[in-house]
């Protein structure tokens, strides 16, 4: 029984069609990555999947119950997402943005107990934070600060973390301990789902991809059935070349195809 | 400069004395010395002179009053500073003190209030109401500072006219000189009867924004991320801005349009409380109280028959504080 | 024969003299405040009076309103006012100045009262308009009758003890030294506190002041309370109340004192007999 399912999935704005028919599954232990070229939707499908938004038309499940049907307090507590571009507004010191993990499992009128300082405290140590714990979070770096927002998810102690491009702006060094520790979590009898624009880096983490473009699924699967020069060209419009070797897996674009229409 | 955070208990073990003291400098001062433990004295005997009339039938109900209002702006202006995500947020400049005067004039004026007792605060609530309405329409999605102070511009002068417009076309003689009151707030002469009035719809408003400090501290993350931590954010968002109009309207509605206390306080507490929006709201709240008493001191020392008005001493602090605070995001508004 | 001429001169003579003491007499008054319409309506010949102000119609502030009748009022407004084509126009000397200087002018003559400040001003008063509006025999019964009124007053109520007497109005207003209600508190035996403590003419006093003060009597006119203003919400504060309970209060209807006139006799008897 999966984890996540979503099936037949239809999201509608205005009238315009954003996702059509896509069906999607997320396993225990699995690091899901979502992929496709700007606009194809995979933001809205995650916010779809975390219930922040409702689906038009088709189902979403979470641990084989309609995502509706479970309460929005319960679905904070089992699920945690990190938005784009996460950031905070007020100038928050870095354990107190973490401490706002633990809301999920507060009445409006109580304080963060003892407990909850134990569990930040182990956020702190899988996100390697510890050591900026009393500085403000705005005067970090993008890094630094994507590494305090995970922590703040860590804290809920979620089962699915959805993540939608956590990676983005980061250097090549944050970008891979930001990959590691989703790795990890879903290791850990969890999952994560990603939405990803390095190919490269959602070969070498991901479980399995699904490939988006334009709203539809253009095809799902493990990497090596996914990303292909095929799908590639036809999705993303670009001739690339896809080096596997034990290292690691790498996929390089190397120039636009003429006739690609976006 | 580093202002260090402090515990609640040290925040609170500060404020809440300095509270008490500023309540009773405030029923100390008067245009006549009176003895206080005769008059404390005289009212546990049930006797009524002039000392136990002074003191509890004319100065303790107006210093109660400027506390509960210090304390209501304080807290709206908290509350708003955090679900507007902007420093600049406040009853007054964003117009929901002037609509709230709009809408207490229009009931205190056209006999509606003497219908029953509750007309009165729910006038100022709706009028607060109506000025939030609008402000949101103004404002739409856009967060930046400037457009909500524009929009604010807009509110308080269309709101100061019909203020006036009521007023002229009001029956009683007295109406158009009254809009000073209106405008720049008093609590000079007021009694229990106002206290009484305006306190339910405050508490309840109180109860209303303290509820919502959780959901504060999870907007510092956004919208979106708040939603995903379990907030029906329109939900709360609703029941905050009813919170911040049902005080603001009932303060309002018995005490005249009283200026940037919500501009000046949180400001000034912020940096005591880690600039925590949930913690932010209760010290918000006594602070706010502490700082209308001192104000209502001051008004009584410069004018011993209350000529003066509140807002006169508010503005004069406030004002220079909003424009430094101006000053101080110049950057931010480029 | 010579009765011709004889006749003839005699009646040019009475004709020219009535002219003459016509002429004396203005025909045409017109008045835009309400204490010359109360003096007017006292004092002036119906025939004179062309126009009144709106005041006179007041029931709270108006001692003359049964006389009114059909005459026309005015809202003191210039326009209005030309259209009586007046040979005298009165007002106060506070009331309408900007209003009196335009009629100037405009070539009209214009008359205007002094605030009286005392009994003896009313006397002044009287015998001026009296001369204004040719009617000094009228003026000068008025004043006799006041005289032998007043003392009459005086003599009545002499036995009993004087009282300390304050006057509370809208936006905190009270009484002092120097103006006629605080001649008329002496003429009627009371003490005025304010003027005690130093208040000239019209000033505010905190409602503190006012209970430390501690009169035997308080002066607050209930007519004018009215729920929609805050002016008037002073004269409903608790404490107040809790005041009144424990004392007297003198209420003595506004249109007895407002103006300077005969009435005010009426008003001395009020406060004298309530002593």
């Amino acid at each position: 029984m999966s984890l996540l399912s979503g099936h037949g999935i239809d999201y509608r704005i205005d009238s315009i069609q954003i996702l059509e028919a896509i069906d999607i599954r997320v396993d225990a232990g699995e690091l899901i990555g979502l992929i496709g070229p700007n606009g194809a939707g995979k933001s809205s499908l995650l916010r779809l999947l975390t219930g922040v938004e409702a689906c038009t038309q088709g189902e979403v499940r979470f641990d084989d119950q309609p995502l509706g049907q479970i309460s929005a307090g319960l679905r904070a507590q089992r699920m945690g997402y990190l938005v784009q571009g996460a950031m905070a507004y007020w100038p928050f010191r870095v354990d107190k943005v973490i401490e706002l993990g633990r809301i999920p499992y507060q009445k409006w009128w109580q304080q963060v107990s003892s407990d909850d300082q134990e569990i930040v405290e182990e956020a702190m140590t899988k996100t390697e934070t510890l050591a900026y714990r009393n500085r403000i979070v705005t005067t970090l770096s993008g890094g630094e600060q994507t590494l305090v927002m995970l922590a703040r998810i860590f804290a809920t102690q979620p089962d699915l973390i959805f993540a939608d491009e956590p990676v983005a702006a980061l250097d090549p060094y944050h970008q891979l301990h930001v990959m590691e520790i989703l790795r990890s979590h879903a290791a850990a009898k969890r999952a994560a789902i990603v939405v990803l624009h390095d190919l490269s880096l959602a070969a070498r983490f991901c479980d399995r991809l699904y490939l988006l473009n334009h709203g539809r699924l253009h095809c799902s699967g493990s990497v090596s059935e996914v990303l292909t020069r095929e799908n590639i060209a036809e999705v993303y419009g670009v001739d690339s070349q896809i080096v596997c070797n034990e290292k690691g897996v790498s996929v390089t674009s190397l120039s636009r195809i003429s006739d690609h229409h976006p | 400069m580093n202002i260090k955070a402090l515990e609640a208990s040290t925040l609170y073990g500060i404020l809440l004395p300095v509270l008490l003291l500023v309540l009773v400098m405030a029923v100390n001062v008067g245009p006549v010395d009176i003895d206080l433990g005769k008059a404390i004295q005289d009212w546990l005997d049930d006797q009524t002179t002039i000392e136990s009339l002074i003191l509890f039938d004319i100065r303790l109900p107006r210093s109660l009053l400027a506390m509960l209002i210090g304390a209501t702006l304080g807290l709206a202006g908290a509350s708003l500073q955090g679900l507007l995500r902007n420093p600049l947020a406040e009853p007054g400049i964003i117009g929901i003190s002037n609509g709230a005067a709009l809408g207490a004039v229009i009931v205190f004026y056209y006999g509606i209030a003497g219908i029953a007792w509750f007309l009165l605060p729910l006038g100022g609530l709706i009028g607060a109401l109506v000025a939030m309405i609008i402000i949101f329409l103004l404002v739409g999605q856009n967060r930046s500072i400037i457009t909500l102070i524009l929009a604010g511009i807009a509110i308080n002068a269309i709101g100061g006219a019909f203020i006036a417009l009521a007023l002229n076309f009001a029956e009683s003689p007295y109406a158009m000189q009254e809009i000073v009151f209106w405008l720049l707030g008093s609590v000079s002469n007021r009694s229990v009867n106002e206290l009484y009035i305006a306190m339910p719809f405050m508490l309840v408003g109180w109860g209303m924004m303290l509820y919502c400090g959780r959901f504060l501290n999870a907007l510092t993350l956004g919208e979106e991320t708040a939603k995903s931590m379990g907030f029906n954010v329109a939900r709360m968002r609703l029941v905050l801005i009813l919170g911040v109009t049902a005080s603001v309207g009932a303060a309002v509605s018995v005490a005249g349009n009283i200026g940037f206390i919500g501009l000046v306080v949180p400001h000034l507490i912020r940096p005591f409380v880690a600039y925590e929006p949930r913690r932010l709201l209760l010290s918000s709240a006594i602070t706010g109280a502490i700082l209308l008493l001192t104000a209502d001191i001051v008004v009584q020392i410069l004018s011993d028959n209350g000529e003066m008005k509140l807002g006169v001493i508010t503005a004069l602090v406030g004002a220079p504080f909003f424009l430094f605070l101006i000053l101080k995001s110049r950057n931010v508004l480029q | 024969m010579l009765m011709k001429p004889y006749c003839l001169c005699f009646t040019a003579l009475l004709l020219v003299s009535a002219t003459l003491f016509a002429g004396e007499k203005p025909q045409r008054i017109v008045s835009i405040g309400l204490c010359t319409d109360q003096l007017l309506l006292m004092l002036a010949e119906r025939e004179q009076i062309a126009s009144l102000s709106v005041w006179a119609k007041d029931e709270n502030m108006s001692y003359m309103i049964d006389a009114v009748g059909e005459i026309p009022l005015n809202n003191s407004s210039v326009e209005e006012i030309i259209l009586y084509q007046p040979d005298l126009v009165v007002a106060s000397q506070f009331a309408a100045w900007d209003t009196a200087k335009f009629l100037r002018q405009l070539g009209y003559e214009v008359k205007q009262i002094p605030t009286a400040r005392s009994i003896e001003d009313i006397y002044a008063l009287l015998r001026q308009f009296g001369e204004w509006t040719g009617n000094q025999k009228r003026a000068e019964a008025m004043i006799r009758t006041m005289q032998q009124e007043l003392r009459e007053i005086s003599e009545r109520y002499a036995e009993r003890p004087t009282k300390t007497v304050i006057v509370y109005s809208p936006n905190g207003f009270t009484i002092g030294a120097n103006t006629l209600e605080n001649d008329l508190f002496a003429h009627a035996g009371y003490v005025n506190l304010a003027a005690e403590m130093g208040i000239e003419g019209f000033k505010p006093i905190a409602l503190e002041s006012l209970i430390a003060a501690d009169p035997d009597v308080l002066q607050v006119d209930r007519t004018l309370s009215r729920a929609d203003s805050l002016a008037t919400a002073y004269m409903g504060h608790p404490a107040l109340e809790k005041m009144i309970e424990h004392r007297e209060y003198l209420d003595i209807p506004t249109r007895l004192r407002i103006c300077a006139g005969p009435m005010i006799t009426e008003a001395i008897e009020n406060m004298a007999r309530r002593r």
